[in-house]
């Protein structure tokens, strides 16, 4: 209880009763703080060496200058970074709070200014700023401007990504990455297999999230030889991320065939039925993104890549569709489905 | 056993539920051996025994996901092995609710599980039922999201779907509140009552077996150790100790 004592009493009993999530949160990170002497020094030698960085460097000021000069663009680039994640915010805002070890007090902690504490990853920028003018790598009023800029653009972003948030569903409850349909009107008259096929194409959005996709750009990014101009190395980093996403849809199709046959095992549904309500949209899915990447390579030039292009996207295909028909068969196989049981 | 005989086993569509001879086990590790069990129609039998016994293991072999290393068993008349879509067509298989999809929505399994067994529609008993459950507002949502009980609810309807023969249930009471356990309890003994079903409950509940059950039978190191038809269930409710101290000594004994 130290810490409350060392608190105003005022502000502990205020954030005690108010926001108790808060204070629980602030009272973690002094613990962990104070437990870890080795973590807390790293910490502090991570800030100076930061601040030295931003003093001793004058390329620091230059690229901050250049951002300052250029306010549209920080604008847009810090609304984007403001508006996506805040589409998916006020559902995982949603969740933690439910799933909070304080959700049965009696406080109601209002969402939005919660969601609005999104603009606290400002503070950063503000620091950084602050820094290169007291060290005189920027002038003041560059520096206000580079805020500025950059607060607008976070406030447009957080309206943006509230809106399409609320307009698409987005935080609907649920999963993270399967998306949402509506219901078919005539679900309980005409029961169908089709709901199947949304399955295998929610496991590789899963598959494909942005973590996963970061490591291989940054295995790209590093097998690049020096010299490679940035056209180049941006088309080879979109086919790749995109090849990458068609083969992780693969895999995704492959493992939900088995889950699924062992779920509709009881069942007894016919093989074919399964193999084909199971997998067609994950294939249809495969094919148009091959398509796209083709037609994309056309539009912007390669003819070098279209050519290329065909080949190894028939040839993913193919592979595709090949593995996930023999994944469908070991399923059914391992589940009993469709067939007679094996005898001993 | 004659050949007549051992023909005849199991084919009477009365019967909902035919176990001969079966021994099941996962790789070297016997789980289950020398398994009979027969269940009428109109019958609710409780499966009793205590963690790792087989309980589930058995309830697999019946749901035909996993393959039995010998034995027969006939669902309504017909064999498991032989003609399994047909037996499975009658067969009401209550999965563990870690089964279930969990990026479908309920609604959406509900759907697949319906036309997977072949259904022109989803009965009105089933619809029924999950408005008793109050399950209908979560019906839109990710199975990831369900609690336990919601789960629960969801893998007993697709156990329900198509007038099944034979229901087979695992724990299926486990996370339900009060009130849906009741709905539960009395939509499974109307069912059972009216002929049109047999439920095979495996539980731990020793107060459901006491009240609802109408057979119970006991399984000990993968061996049915003993059964207790309607009469000794009955004679069980009138002892103080009832089916918990027989249930000891039965332990005990063998």
């Amino acid at each position: 209880m130290q810490e409350l004592r060392a608190l105003p009493p005022g502000l502990a009993r205020s954030l005690a009763s108010r926001r108790p999530a808060l204070l629980a949160a602030s009272l973690g990170s002094c613990n962990a703080l104070r437990r870890s002497p080795a973590r807390t020094g790293s910490i502090a030698a991570l800030l100076i060496g930061a601040c030295a960085a931003v003093l001793g460097f004058p390329a620091i000021g230059a690229v901050l200058a250049w951002f300052a000069a250029h306010g549209v663009l920080t604008g847009t680039i810090s609304a984007g970074l403001f508006a996506l994640p805040l589409m998916r915010r006020k559902s995982r805002l949603l969740a933690s709070t439910s799933a909070s070890w304080l959700a049965a007090l009696p406080v109601s902690a209002p969402l939005s200014p919660r969601a609005l504490g999104a603009l606290l990853r400002l503070l950063p920028l503000l620091a950084l700023a602050g820094l290169a003018w007291a060290g005189g790598r920027i002038e003041a009023a560059a520096a206000a401007h580079l805020i500025g800029a950059a607060a607008l653009g976070a406030l447009a972003g957080v309206a943006v990504g509230a809106i399409v948030s609320r307009a698409l569903g987005l935080g609907a409850p649920g999963s993270q990455y399967a998306s949402l349909r509506r219901a078919r009107a005539r679900w309980a008259e005409a029961p169908s297999l089709r709901p199947l096929s949304y399955w295998p194409v929610a496991r590789g959005r899963i598959f494909s999230r942005p973590k996963s996709l970061a490591r291989v750009a940054l295995l790209v990014a590093l097998c690049l030889p020096l010299g490679t101009s940035g056209e180049l190395a941006l088309v080879v980093l979109a086919a790749c991320l995109a090849a990458y996403g068609l083969v992780l849809l693969s895999l995704a199709a492959a493992r939900v065939a088995f889950e699924a046959a062992r779920w509709l095992a009881p069942t007894g549904v016919d093989r074919r039925r399964f193999a084909l309500a199971l997998e067609w949209r994950a294939l249809l899915k495969q094919m148009v993104g091959c398509l796209l990447m083709v037609l994309l390579a056309r539009l912007i030039g390669l003819p070098w890549a279209f050519r290329l292009g065909i080949p190894v996207c028939a040839a993913i295909l193919l592979a595709s569709w090949a593995s996930t028909a023999v994944c469908c068969a070991l399923a059914c196989r391992r589940a009993g489905l469709g067939a007679a049981i094996r005898g001993p | 056993m004659s050949t007549a005989s051992r023909e005849g086993i199991g084919k009477d569509d009365a019967q909902a539920l035919c176990v001969r001879g079966l021994r099941a086990g996962y790789d070297k590790h016997v789980v289950l051996a020398d398994i009979d069990l027969d269940l009428q129609r109109g019958e609710w039998l409780a499966l009793l025994g205590p963690n790792g016994t087989g309980k589930t293991t058995l309830l697999h072999c019946i749901g035909g996901i996993l393959v039995p290393a010998a034995g027969q068993i006939w669902i309504g008349g017909r064999s498991l092995r032989e003609d399994p879509r047909g037996a499975k067509r009658v067969l009401g298989f209550g999965c563990a609710p870690e089964r279930l999809p969990g990026l479908l929505t309920g609604r959406q399994c509900l759907e697949v599980y319906a036309a997977a067994k072949g259904l022109a529609a989803i009965g009105a008993e089933v619809l029924e039922l999950m408005d008793a459950f109050a399950f209908a507002p979560m019906l839109d949502r990710f199975v990831d999201s369900y609690s336990t009980g919601a789960r629960q609810k969801l893998a007993v309807l697709l156990s329900l779907l198509g007038d099944p023969a034979l229901v087979v249930l695992d724990e299926a009471f486990n996370g339900l509140d009060p009130a849906s356990a009741l709905v539960l309890k009395q939509h499974l003994r109307r069912r059972v009552s009216g002929d049109a079903c047999a439920v095979l409950l495996a539980t731990h509940s020793l107060d459901l077996v006491e009240r609802y059950s109408d057979r119970a039978a006991l399984l000990l190191e993968g061996r049915i150790a003993r059964q207790w038809d309607q009469e000794a269930l009955e004679a069980l409710r009138a002892c103080p100790e009832g089916l918990e101290a027989a249930l000891a000594a039965a332990s005990a004994g063998s």
